[in-house]
């Protein structure tokens, strides 16, 4: 074996074990994308979003709602925990049963996105009122795991 | 001595052993290349699926900001570019006047890799009167004002006493003066029924029952408005139009506007009701297109600037700069 026979197979062998490592992250990567952000729980959190758009904005005095018949207006959501997780045409995911929904309002100004104005998201606030609120629903699934999706409503 | 000659030693043997190895790492490298070209591909075709979770997130975090453009609309607020976070991923809202009562809302979403999501909106707003005082309320221009009081093709009859009008016609501005109350008994008007400080420049302040100027109907009233001020039958922003009793008829072929609306009896209206208090009219009064939809008001009223969504045209997902540039300029060549 010569010398630059030897060289060569140095080149080759780096270039080997750089597309080896290369091909490694990548594929880390790939996995992460399919399993580390639960596309499923996004989808069950969805579903808050979508009853909270839909329910009535004058408080009905019914908070933290437990269940489908409690859930009246949009005040009902907060505080409001879910288990089985709550569907938008407010029926029961049973397929997904130790799953769960924790619900959480917060009011905040137009003028800043960043703080919540500490008011009582129960009480309502005017349609044409210069507030926001925030919806967070946390989902719990059936291996523990928790992740918070947020979502803007206006009132 | 003989010195023998030496043949020069042979080379040794090629095994061909090098070659062997070289080109069994180049076979690595090769099949190491595809599956790293095959596993980044894969990587970023999940990255960009419409089902991955950083696509979905991006995508309703873009659509959740447009709950900030339209409460933004909803209040009357500056359009213009606003950063929308909700303490995880970040939108940008985009709004820009269209002309007219439309206005665009562009609403992006970031993440770590950059733009992933954008949603395009076309909003028709439908102008929304929420007056708790005369100023609230719809009114002319300062300049137009002006320019009917400087008119004298538009004639004015003016009251700034309490009268009662029986079987008259009037044509032009019947202008009521603070404090007036004017009886209507059996009277048309071709024109407009207005107050005396709507062609006085500046805000009209608090309402003051006893400076309100009055509009009383007695039996009937008709009002067609005229050309100098189109579509606008009564404009009393500080002052009372309402009917003395049961019983009366009103035609009213244009918007009516006044701090307070109480009509009992029969006829029509037609056009936009605008009071501060709680408009008053007897369901017997008919209110052609009422309820149905959006009514256009009078051109010549200046409105709020508080508007309410009416229409929404979504847009579909857009891949390229280009395309977005095409789509604005479809609806607003």
């Amino acid at each position: 074996m010569t010398l630059i026979e030897v060289l060569a197979a140095s080149v080759v062998s780096a270039v080997a074990v750089v597309a080896a490592g290369y091909a490694m992250d990548a594929a880390v990567s790939t996995r992460a994308t399919l399993d580390g952000d639960s596309v499923e729980a996004s989808l069950v959190a969805r579903e808050v979003y979508e009853l909270a758009r839909a329910l009535p904005r004058a408080p009905s005095g019914s908070v933290a709602a437990r269940n489908a018949t409690e859930l009246q207006a949009l005040d009902s959501l907060v505080g409001a925990l879910f288990q089985p997780p709550m569907r938008a045409d407010k029926t029961r995911d049973n397929t997904r049963a130790a799953w769960k929904q924790d619900v959480q309002l917060e009011l905040f100004s137009l003028d800043d996105l960043q703080t919540s104005t500490g008011e009582d998201p129960a009480l309502g606030v005017p349609e044409g009122a210069e507030r926001l609120y925030r919806v967070t629903v946390t989902v719990v699934d059936d291996r523990g795991t928790s992740r918070d999706f947020r979502w803007w409503l206006h009132p | 001595m003989t010195r023998l000659n030496r043949l020069p030693r042979p080379p040794p043997p090629r095994t061909g052993a090098g070659y062997v190895l070289v080109g069994a790492l180049v076979i690595m490298v090769l099949v190491g290349s595809v599956a790293a070209t095959w596993l980044r591909h894969l990587q970023l075709e999940l990255g960009g699926a419409p089902e991955s979770a950083p696509v979905i997130r991006a995508r309703e975090a873009a659509e959740s900001a447009l709950h900030f453009g339209r409460q933004t609309l909803r209040t009357g607020r500056a359009l213009g570019t606003s950063i929308v976070t909700d303490g995880e991923l970040q939108a940008s809202v985009d709004m820009a006047d269209l002309g007219g009562d439309r206005v665009s809302l562009l609403a992006r979403a970031n993440d770590s890799s950059g733009t992933r999501a954008t949603t395009l909106v076309e909003v028709e707003r439908l102008r929304l009167v929420e007056a708790s005082d005369p100023d609230g309320l719809p009114m002319l221009s300062e300049t137009l004002a002006a320019s009917l009081l400087a008119d004298p093709a538009v004639p004015k009859t003016y009251f700034f006493s309490d009268q009662t009008l029986t079987g008259v016609d009037l044509t032009g501005l019947v202008v009521i003066g603070d404090g007036v109350t004017v009886r209507f008994d059996d009277v048309t008007i071709s024109g407009a029924l207005i107050s005396e400080d709507v062609l006085i420049p500046g805000p009209f302040g608090g309402y003051l029952a006893s400076q309100a100027p009055r509009a009383t109907v007695v039996s009937s009233l008709r009002i067609n408005p005229a050309a100098f001020l189109p579509g606008v039958a009564v404009l009393m922003p500080d002052g009372v139009l309402a009917d003395e009793a049961g019983g009366v008829r009103i035609q009213l072929a244009g918007d009516v506007v006044a701090h307070e609306v109480a009509l009992v009896g029969s006829g029509a209206i037609h056009g936009q009701v605008a009071s501060v208090m709680s408009p008053a009219v007897d369901a017997v009064i008919d209110r052609p297109g009422h309820g149905r939809g959006p009514v256009a008001w009078a051109a010549d009223l200046v409105l709020g600037v508080a508007g309410t969504p009416s229409l929404f045209v979504h847009l579909p997902r857009l891949s390229t700069a280009g395309q977005l540039g095409a789509i604005r300029d479809h609806f607003a060549p």
